[in-house]
């Protein structure tokens, strides 16, 4: 689903992703983790075409997706959740992901019909909140959602995107240990066909949810493999989990 | 939404209405004032689409309504083409031209966004002031008004002049409230609120843009166009920065982002000008006060402002909690 190869970023003279390679099959369920400032989110910007990379690779379901821009690549099915809510403020719960689905659904262009009386994009966007469990927050403005609700908000809208490779930028992040609960039943229950890459800083979270895991350390890759290899590798207890492990 | 607006209705109800009576009861001086607010109503509705609804505060809109006006002058008068076919031409101008600048002004944002566009319409206004063709800075006159007679209507008239401008203020009304209702208004909201989000749900957000701008620019141009008609006069200064700016003014003081506040603000700005203008030649040292107090009292515009009062009284609606 997604071919990463030889991946590079800097920012002047700082190198933020060194020759990063990524493979991910279909269904796969991977996570990347690191210290602070490893270029995780460099990462995930490059995949999605919000930064264009200086050197390297990026395809996407065989297609080659390096130089589209983040619009096209959503079209060709990656998506992406922020780690910082990202959302449209002045709208309800049940307009955002109505917006979202209609910009999926090659709606967005209709200036003909009342958006308000879109019903089938607003079904659509009702059992998108059902899926990530804000159905009873369907008319609630944004705004006024809680920290934890507006995360999954965050989820719901890429999934309106449809997309067949979703990246979660620490979709935890700041939650309580409830929410974070929530948020990882949310995340087990996606359809198996749903190829995720996540990035997280909770270990329970990701040893719980990646079936492989990429540890990035000063924007190059440091290891790969199972969370069980990764658990025992020595050079992740010595740089990643702290000296004492 | 609607049932979070119950102003607005029995305030363009007012407005509009008001307007209409006045066109069809007061003296000659005062149908001026009429045919004026329509007028400046018709241009910042468009303006406040740009600006409140996708988020492109644009320092040059006047210079569409200069292209509208110019490309009337141009094929009325010197092509001798039939004032209705001038004028939609001038439209389908204003729309080309609005694609065309969009494309490129879209391309910077924040302050450079504001200069590019203040310096692309001051182009237009060099060039119309030193246009011989068109009487340079000077103007040209003569010009002619449409011909509806096989309607029945004189425009010659200025009572029915001011009749049909006031119907077509009413018509760019709901053509916007219309557009912003729809699909793409909304997504031009999304741009507004998150251009960033958007773009990762997939909106080619420039494309979206620039048709705001097209769309934006050719209502723009009709105003121009029946500016020209009013006045049977062309100028520069149909063009200049300075209607630009006030454009804003009455789309920031009416309440941007509504369709209602614009319509407030138009209608003011002219009686307030025409009233202060008749004590002092200083009327727009008046007009910047005013501004400014307005701004510091209700940073949302007067419609805003009285919107969430509004708001605050009633009770909240089931989900707000």
């Amino acid at each position: 689903m997604l071919e990463v190869a030889g991946l590079r970023k800097s920012f002047g003279s700082l190198l933020v992703t060194d020759d990063v390679s990524l493979s991910l099959a279909a269904g796969a369920r991977e996570a990347v983790i690191g210290p602070n400032g490893a270029g995780k989110t460099t990462l995930f910007n490059l995949l999605s075409g919000e930064l264009r990379p200086d050197a390297g690779t990026i395809r996407l379901a065989g297609r080659d997706v390096t130089r589209l821009p983040p619009d096209r690549r959503v079209t060709a099915g990656l998506a992406r959740s922020f780690q910082r809510n990202n959302l449209f403020l002045g709208m309800t719960v049940a307009e955002s992901l109505a917006t979202a689905v209609a910009l999926r659904r090659g709606e967005s262009r209709v200036f003909w019909r009342p958006f308000a009386g879109a019903r089938a994009l607003h079904e659509r966007a009702a059992r998108l909140a059902e899926s990530v469990g804000l159905a009873e927050r369907l008319q609630t403005d944004v705004r006024h959602l809680s920290y934890g609700s507006q995360r999954q908000l965050e989820i719901a809208l890429a999934l309106a995107a449809e997309p067949r490779l979703l990246l979660l930028d620490e979709p935890t992040a700041g939650m309580s240990p409830e929410e974070t609960k929530t948020m990882q039943r949310l995340i087990a229950g996606l359809p198996r066909d749903l190829t995720l890459l996540l990035i997280e800083h909770d270990m329970d979270v990701v040893f719980e949810m990646a079936e492989r895991i990429t540890v990035l350390d000063y924007g190059r890759v440091l290891v790969q493999g199972t969370p069980d290899e990764i658990r025992r590798s020595a050079v992740v207890k010595q740089i990643y989990l702290g000296e004492a492990g | 939404m609607p049932a979070r607006d119950p102003l607005s209705l029995p305030v363009l109800a007012l407005l509009f209405g008001g307007v209409l009576a006045a066109a069809l009861f007061v003296d000659a001086y005062r149908l001026t004032i009429v045919i004026e607010i329509a007028i400046l109503v018709i241009f910042v509705l468009s303006l406040d689409f740009l600006v409140g609804y996708a988020g492109l505060v644009s320092f040059g809109h006047a210079g569409f309504m200069g292209v509208g006006a110019y490309a009337l002058a141009y094929l009325a008068h010197f092509q001798g083409w039939p004032s209705g076919v001038a004028i939609l031409a001038g439209v389908a101008c204003g729309a080309l031209s609005g694609i065309a600048i969009g494309a490129l002004v879209t391309r910077v944002s924040g302050v450079f966004f504001i200069m590019v566009t203040l310096a692309v319409s001051m182009m237009f206004w060099a060039w119309a002031s030193k246009a011989r063709k068109f009487g340079a800075d000077d103007g040209l006159g003569g010009l002619k008004r449409m011909d509806l007679k096989p309607l029945g209507l004189d425009l010659n008239d200025d009572r029915t002049f001011a009749v049909v401008c006031v119907v077509l203020a009413v018509l760019a009304y709901l053509l916007f409230r219309w557009l912003v209702r729809s699909p793409f208004g909304q997504t031009l909201k999304a741009i507004k609120q998150n251009e960033n989000r958007a773009r990762a749900l997939g909106c080619p957000v420039q494309r979206y843009k620039v048709a705001a701008f097209a769309i934006a620019g050719a209502v723009a141009a009709f105003a121009g166009a029946l500016h020209l008609q009013n006045t049977k006069f062309v100028h520069p200064e149909v063009a200049h920065w300075i209607r630009s700016g006030e454009g804003l003014i009455v789309v920031i003081v009416g309440g941007a982002g509504t369709l209602t506040g614009p319509v407030i603000g138009g209608f003011l700005f002219v009686l307030f000008h025409r009233i202060v203008e008749s004590f002092t030649t200083h009327w727009q040292i008046w007009m910047g006060l005013l501004f400014v107090a307005i701004v510091l009292a209700a940073p949302d515009g007067i419609f805003g402002r009285l919107l969430s009062l509004v708001r605050r009284k009633a009770p909240k609606g089931p989900g707000d909690a």
